[in-house]
C-alpha cells in the first residue's frame, strides 16, 4: 500500500504527526482527570 | 500504533471523542450533583431544614 492511498487520507508521515499531537492531548487530559480524582478522593473517597 | 490513523477518519474520532467525553463527564456530575454525600453545591445537610420546621396544627375549636 502506498502512502497515499490509505483508508483515512492520510500518508504515513502524517499519521505519524498527528499521532503525536494526539497522544499530547490525550495524556495531558489523563493527568488533568487524575489530578481531579486524587483531589476528590482526598475530599470525599468512594468504595467503601 | 500511529497506523491507527492511517485507518481511521482523525477527524472523524476528534469529534466523536469529545463528544463523548463531554457527554460522560455531564453525565457523570449530574449524577454526583443528585446524590447527597458527593453533592458540592448544596451539601449534605440540603433540603433537611424545611422538615425541621413541621409541626402539627393546634386543635381548633367547633
Amino acid at each position: 500500500m502506498s502512502d497515499n492511498t490509505s483508508v483515512s487520507g492520510f500518508s504515513a508521515d502524517e499519521a505519524k504527526e498527528f499521532h503525536t499531537f494526539f497522544m499530547q492531548g490525550f495524556l495531558g487530559f489523563t493527568a488533568v482527570a487524575v489530578v481531579a480524582h486524587i483531589l476528590v478522593w482526598m475530599w470525599r473517597p468512594w468504595l467503601g | 500504533m500511529y497506523r491507527l490513523w492511517l485507518l481511521f477518519d482523525p477527524r472523524r474520532i476528534l469529534v466523536a471523542t469529545a463528544a463523548f467525553l463531554f457527554t460522560l463527564a455531564l453525565l457523570i456530575h449530574f449524577i454526583l450533583l443528585s446524590t447527597e454525600r458527593f453533592n458540592w453545591i448544596e451539601g449534605p445537610t440540603a433540603g433537611s431544614q424545611v422538615a425541621q420546621q413541621m409541626a402539627p396544627l393546634p386543635a381548633t375549636r367547633s
